[in-house]
């Protein structure tokens, strides 16, 4: 089985196997510049991901692992995308995974996904956040993700009127 | 969790992020917590907000409505090429984004000039980036029929719209219907936001209805007839089973005939029902009669959450309205309802039929509080009976009026509030 190293930021190596790595699109796309670039064909190909550390690529890995018979989704769905309306086929494993995780984690992994290409796990990732954000006050959502308001004197106000279908005259 | 994070994250993926909120109210929040989120929320499908509320002067409505929605405007020939050139000129990476503000497109030639020579470039831009249109707007002009007949086209290539807002000003519009006839209109599957602005425009609500209908959320529309007439309304609620909101502004307000309604059967279950009637000479006065509304009202108030009426409570004699036969309204929560009910009899009677109303919103129809500020002492004054009678649900009173903002020099809605724990404090 023709296996890839995929080294982290911080330089914890992991051995998998390419077949698994290609389902992340980056992996995909170093996999074959790798076997272009060697003259050596039996050659293992080492990649580095230089911003990603061994928690979070272990776990995008342990996902990848899990979900290597899973279909793989387009990428880029722009010509169809739809609101909201995105099919999550999010399963018991893939809760009982990230149950454990705090919002940090979350988002870390969110960036991992997105480079690394794994359109699944970024998914169900931002599945997570949107979750924190659902029917809760502006407030708790500054406090859930630590942001401050920037506004400044009566703009929020603005923001609300402006979003209305049909101002007055 | 660490700080960095939430900074680190691209807007491309807060993007991402926000277009899983299906619901309006988180998106508006989300606009709310940080100039950040704002910004990248601008660039999102805006969210479809319905409004109850109806402004002074209804044809300003329509026009304001085009100008001052959120997106790319386009009003002339001008506009049109400058915004193509624009477009071709994006580095190749980003030629297949979105080239709309807002995902939302309006098209608004008034003069009839605008349109010749333009169709053909108009279908072109429509073939190549009608895809990232969510919301359209689009004024159709009574003398040029090309701008009636390439909605089929111009929907055919807009796949992802959800939401669709056409003018037709009060027009000869037979001129239009005769010479054409829509081909089959396309398959649009997140399409369920209907408003169709501008006098005489039955025949197009019903040629979009015939389509659209069941698959429809939200629907306004201008209407000539009395709610009462039953043809009408037998179309659009026989095709519209999945209608939330309905919105009707009736220009002719010639009464609702009571008795007719009584044969309608409604299947359905509105959430949000707002209506308005005036007669075009005064529009100050409304032209149907409360217990008219009522009666169509008790058709669909087991569901209802959200009521605005704009009718009369005082005949054109002086003589208060009697009242007979006010439904239950077990989920209202929002009831707006002209200002000179409040002195009237029957505010108390209404009251007692709505079981958990959380606000009560008096529209200040005759300007009586406009661009001036409402102290505490004048609402506690003017609300004072009205704490006693109301159901123990009820949160706030407000009154709704509107105020000039002279540097944008349009008026913006202003709510005199009073809340029920501020008062008991």
């Amino acid at each position: 089985m023709a296996l890839v190293r995929v080294i982290s930021s911080d330089g914890a190596a992991f051995l998998v196997s390419q077949r698994l790595a290609k389902r992340s699109g980056k992996l995909k796309t170093e996999i074959e510049t790798f076997r272009k670039s060697s003259d050596n064909s039996e050659a293992q190909p080492e990649i580095r991901i230089v911003t990603i550390r061994a928690e979070i690529l272990r776990l995008v890995l342990q996902w990848l692992q899990q979900h290597q018979n899973d279909p793989v989704l387009p990428a880029n769905q722009n010509e169809q995308d739809g609101r909201g309306d995105a099919e999550m086929g999010q399963s018991q494993w893939d809760r009982d995974f990230l149950a454990p995780m705090d919002l940090g984690i979350v988002m870390e992994l969110i960036l991992a996904a997105n480079h690394l290409e794994v359109k699944g796990l970024l998914d169900i990732t931002c599945k997570l956040v949107e979750s924190k954000i659902t029917g809760r006050t502006v407030d708790e959502i500054r406090t859930a993700f630590k942001l401050k308001s920037d506004f400044k004197g009566n703009e929020e106000e603005q923001t609300r009127l402006e979003n209305r279908w049909c101002v007055e005259n | 969790m660490n700080e960095d994070n939430c900074a680190a994250l691209l807007p491309e993926l807060w993007e991402h992020i926000f277009s899983f909120l299906p619901n309006e109210e988180d998106l508006i929040n989300c606009r709310k917590v940080c100039l950040s989120w704002a910004g990248i929320l601008e660039k999102l499908p805006p969210p479809q907000i319905w409004t109850p509320f109806f402004s002074k002067q209804h044809t300003a409505e329509a026009m304001l409505t085009f100008r001052n929605t959120c997106g790319t405007l386009l009003e002339s020939k001008e506009d049109l090429f400058t915004f193509l050139i624009e477009v071709e000129k994006r580095p190749p990476a980003h030629r297949k984004s979105n080239p709309f503000i807002n995902s939302t497109l309006i098209l608004n030639w008034r003069s009839a000039r605008g349109y010749h020579g333009l169709h053909r470039e108009l279908l072109s831009l429509v073939r190549q980036h009608g895809n990232h249109v969510h919301k359209l707007l689009y004024f159709i002009h009574e003398f040029v029929p090309q701008s009636m007949e390439s909605i089929p086209e111009i929907l055919k290539n807009m796949c992802n719209l959800r939401s669709l807002i056409i003018f037709c000003p009060k027009s000869d519009y037979k001129l239009i219907t005769s010479r054409f006839r829509f081909p089959e209109l396309p398959k649009l599957k997140h399409f369920g936001e209907l408003e169709i602005l501008g006098m005489d425009n039955i025949f197009l609500l019903k040629l979009l209805v015939n389509q659209y209908g069941p698959q429809l959320r939200s629907l306004s529309y201008w209407d000539s007839e009395p709610i009462g007439i039953p043809n009408d309304w037998r179309v659009i609620v026989r095709v519209c089973p999945n209608l939330e909101n309905l919105k009707i502004l009736n220009y002719r307000g010639r009464g609702i005939s009571s008795g007719q309604f009584e044969n309608i059967q409604f299947p359905l279950a509105l959430k949000r029902f707002a209506y308005k009637s005036y007669s075009e000479e005064n529009q100050d006065s409304y032209g149907e009669d409360f217990n008219a509304v009522m009666n169509v009202a008790a058709k669909f108030s087991t569901t209802l959450e959200t009521m605005t009426l704009y009718v009369k409570v005082v005949s054109e004699d002086g003589i208060e309205f009697a009242l007979f036969n006010i439904p239950e309204f077990p989920r209202l929560k929002e009831l707006s309802i002209p200002f000179s009910f409040v002195r009237s009899s029957i505010l108390p009677q209404l009251l007692g039929r709505l079981g958990n109303v959380g606000k009560l919103i008096f529209l200040d129809t005759e300007d009586n509080f406009q661009n001036r500020l409402v102290g505490k002492e004048e609402l506690d004054q003017i609300f004072q009976g009205l704490w006693t009678q109301i159901p123990s649900s009820m949160e706030e009173i407000s009154i709704r009026s509107r105020q000039l903002n002279k540097e944008l020099r349009r008026h913006f809605p202003v709510y005199h509030k009073c809340s029920n724990s501020i008062r008991v404090q």
